[in-house]
């Protein structure tokens, strides 16, 4: 599930990030390092070290590239951040919610979801991550929904990139989707 | 007068303005100068320059105030444009935190990082007070080359920031003569009608930006909620009108029209050390 997947150190931008300025420099690297990243492949920015994340800098450098990928560019490339500290993603968080965005943030030991998404894909998204995969039948069950709102849900959850979606072959015949959990924690925080 | 702070400033403006742009400020009887007030001062000497004029001053009579006044930087920021009774007293040595001029946003974050190891040789910062003093500087003087001349007027904003200890806070001012708050708010149609109080009360409480896209804007009302948060202390100026926040309650006013926005913020010394 981890494979694929590339460091980015944010630090060499200093340790207190706060320009737009610089930001969008970062992005211009993180976007690069994206395209760089085979098919299925993450791109985990490290936080580690900085002392600042100012809301301009997140908005710049990240909430940007999510809104990017939320769009269909660099189709099935994954980002997520990971951080010592809670406290540091705080302005990240509040920009991605303005912008209807969620990312993946490890935070020691355990995941959670910066931004903003309805209760009904966090409660999908957790039931992936939990399992590991999903397909759309299989969901409907567990969740008491429908097929075709389950299916909706995984591909609303694909196109904020925070599971992967894929294609196999039914037994009877036809394309499924498979959803794949883009991280192996199992303790959301 | 004992103490010449951003509220006692309000009050004198008005009569400081009479004599634009040659007017006389008498800090004689001052025993105390927020730093607030010395920022507020450079850029008022540069208004008054800029109209053919020249900002006077008569010095605080007490050494001791004069030379703290000198120590934020005012005179040798100010140069010729300012004009005193006596000669002023010798100004910062090396790793002050005087008064610097914010021109550049690539030059911001090298402004704070300074401002930040200044601070840090001087006493223990806590890895919360410093986020929370580098993001408030960050994103308030990156606001000023972002905001304070959008479409590029024959004016000079003159940026300037500041950061003062005190015994129980630190004291954050950042200062320009740009186009002000609700100038720049009315670039974005959706606040093109308000007046100067609601402009303010727009952008601090509500987060509202001169940018459509959802992800800008919104760093004053975010800097607004940490003041908040750890029960400091916020001035906004901007116009003709004034926003002040102190602790959990907050209020907008008017006040004499003057050019930009000049932001004063306090936060609890206390908070250093957490």
């Amino acid at each position: 599930m981890a494979m694929g997947r590339k460091v980015f150190h944010l630090r060499k931008f200093g340790r207190r990030l706060g320009t737009r300025l610089e930001g969008a420099r970062a992005r211009e690297e993180i976007l690069a390092e994206l395209s760089r990243l085979p098919v299925g492949g993450q791109l985990l920015v490290d936080l580690s070290g900085l002392e600042v994340l100012s809301g301009s800098f997140a908005d710049e450098a990240l909430a940007k590239v999510a809104e990017q990928l939320k769009d269909g560019e660099l189709s099935d490339r994954y980002l997520l951040v990971k951080a010592e500290e809670e406290e540091l993603l705080e302005d990240l968080s509040e920009r991605l919610a303005r912008r209807g965005l969620a990312l993946f943030a490890l935070v020691g030991e355990e995941w959670r979801i910066l931004g903003r998404l309805s209760g009904y894909l966090e409660e999908t998204l957790d039931w992936v991550v939990q399992h590991g995969e999903a397909t759309s039948s299989k969901l409907a069950q567990a969740l008491s929904i429908s097929v075709k709102n389950a299916s909706t849900r995984l591909k609303e959850l694909h196109r904020l990139r925070l599971i992967e979606l894929v294609p196999e072959s039914r037994p009877v015949g036809g394309i499924q989707y498979r959803a794949r959990a883009v991280i192996s924690s199992k303790r959301k925080g | 007068m004992r103490t010449l702070d951003a509220w006692r400033l309000n009050r004198e403006l008005p009569a400081w303005e009479r004599s634009f742009p040659r007017p006389l400020v008498d800090l004689s009887t001052v025993e105390a100068i927020d730093p607030y007030v010395a920022v507020f001062l450079v850029l008022y000497a540069r208004r008054c320059a800029e109209a053919g004029g020249r900002l006077r001053l008569l010095l605080p009579r007490r050494e001791e105030v004069a030379r703290a006044l000198a120590g934020t930087g005012l005179f040798r920021r100010a140069g010729e444009a300012v004009w005193t009774d006596r000669p002023p007293p010798e100004g910062p040595g090396e790793n002050s935190l005087g008064i610097v001029r914010v021109e550049d946003e690539g030059e911001v974050q090298g402004l704070v990082d300074r401002a930040c190891e200044v601070l840090a040789d001087r006493f223990p910062l806590g890895e919360r007070s410093i986020r929370v003093l580098a993001m408030a500087m960050l994103e308030l003087l990156q606001n000023i080359p972002h905001h304070a001349n959008p479409l590029g007027e024959e004016i000079e904003p003159y940026g300037l920031a500041a950061v003062q200890e005190f015994s129980d806070h630190i004291h954050l001012v950042v200062m320009d003569k740009g186009v002000g708050l609700h100038r720049s708010l009315a670039l974005n149609p959706r606040y093109r009608g308000l007046g100067e109080r609601q402009a303010l009360e727009a952008v601090l409480i509500e987060g509202a930006s001169r940018f459509t896209d959802p992800g800008r804007g919104g760093a004053l009302r975010r800097i607004r909620e940490v003041v908040q948060a750890n029960e400091g202390r916020m001035l906004v100026r901007s116009g003709g009108a004034g926003f002040w926040q102190a602790e959990v309650e907050w209020g907008v006013e008017g006040v004499h029209p003057f050019p930009g926005v000049q932001i004063s913020v306090q936060l609890p010394r206390a908070l250093f050390f957490g």
